[in-house]
């Protein structure tokens, strides 16, 4: 410490008797200024925090409700159909049809919070993190994608749906090798069109319905702000 | 007086090297803080203002949904039905998403969520139903 040199070489006899015990004081001292620097650290670092913690929430606030809107809104609107054509009593394999498209959105909306939870820590957590992270979204993915599947063969986007599930998987299998960044951009593209196979889906039922035209053109309205994502 | 004035002088280096030690260590944390606080609020904004867009966008869906099924209906509840749902259409519409920290957040979701229910109640939704998308995330 600069100040304990530059009073041990002034001369002064009030500290010679001193001498002898400089060596341990000064490490005594070196520990308690370290001491200091960490507990001066530590209260930063609470601070620095609660300084930061809501402008951050703003933040994520507003990019998480503008990437969540969608399905929610799609949710809605299948379970409006639902209990629209339950009061109707129609047809049960209509409303089989949109009992599974209404599970595959809450599958796929648990699927995009999982991945808004990851994507706002994207670029600051350690490598170890992301690994576990990584592997928990993959195993959400196949499910949700088997779920997505399973009423796609009587389907018009079947062949549609098909590709995507290969192309799925192919990205499942990057996934297992790789847990670079640019990963998460896959993700993300890939989820966005999941949300606008969806909408088609619902598009095609609600065609099929024969539904006001008001509706049909509000889910293609969807599918447009949906495909613009990406 | 040399004695006492370098005594002071003495005690001041040390107590501003305790300040200035700890001061050094404050800034460095508080950067580091300050880093955490912005990932940590992020995500949880993220999530939370992901299932709130969510929720409300869900109750738009439904009532605009239902809007467009009834506005050519005979039926004599028909009316009352639709001047429910236009009410929880416009509530939506002014329900923003742009201010987290804004005091009337919370009673304006409120308010909508009472509305919502109401809209079940009117339209006899099963109860079954409701669990099925209350399962899904959404919360009364």
């Amino acid at each position: 410490m600069s100040w304990v040199q530059a009073i041990s070489s002034s001369g002064e006899d009030v500290f010679d008797e001193y001498m002898d015990d400089m060596q341990p004081q000064q490490n005594e001292w070196r520990c308690n200024m370290e001491k200091r620097v960490k507990d001066g650290y530590r209260d930063g670092i609470e601070a620095g925090k609660e300084s930061a913690l809501q402008n951050g929430f703003n933040q994520g606030y507003v990019a998480g409700a503008t990437s969540m809107k969608t399905i929610g809104e799609l949710k809605g609107i299948l379970s409006a159909l639902l209990t629209w054509c339950q009061m109707q009593k129609m047809d049960s394999r209509i409303i089989d049809d949109l009992k599974q498209l209404l599970q595959t959105a809450a599958d796929q909306e648990a699927v995009l919070l999982e991945r808004l939870r990851i994507s706002q820590q994207e670029t600051n957590v350690s490598e170890v993190t992301d690994d576990i992270e990584l592997l928990e979204l993959n195993a959400v993915v196949q499910e949700t994608s088997c779920g997505g599947c399973g009423n796609s063969v009587e389907d018009p986007c079947s062949k549609l749906d098909n590709e995507f599930d290969k192309e799925h998987r192919k990205k499942q299998d990057l996934f297992s090798k790789s847990v670079e960044c640019w990963t998460f951009h896959k993700v993300s593209d890939s989820e966005n069109e999941h949300v606008a196979n969806l909408l088609i889906q619902s598009f095609e039922l609600a065609s099929a319905l024969n539904l006001p035209a008001e509706l049909l053109q509000h889910i293609k309205y969807l599918g447009t702000i949906q495909v613009n994502v990406k | 007086m040399a004695g006492p004035n370098r005594s002071d002088d003495l005690f001041d280096s040390i107590l501003m090297a305790d300040d200035r030690f700890r001061g050094e260590g404050y800034m460095e944390g508080f950067e580091e803080g300050e880093r955490i606080g912005i990932i940590e609020g992020r995500c949880h904004g993220a999530v939370h203002g992901g299932k709130v867009a969510s929720e409300v966008a869900f109750y738009y869906g439904f009532a605009f949904t239902w809007k467009c099924l009834l506005q050519n209906s005979t039926d004599v509840k028909a009316g009352k039905r639709l001047k429910t749902l236009e009410t929880l259409i416009g509530m939506i519409q002014s329900f923003s998403h742009s201010d987290p920290a804004s005091t009337t957040l919370q009673d304006d979701l409120d308010k909508v969520r009472s509305k919502f229910r109401q809209v079940c109640s009117l339209f006899s939704i099963p109860a079954d139903f409701r669990q099925c998308f209350e399962h899904s995330g959404v919360s009364f």
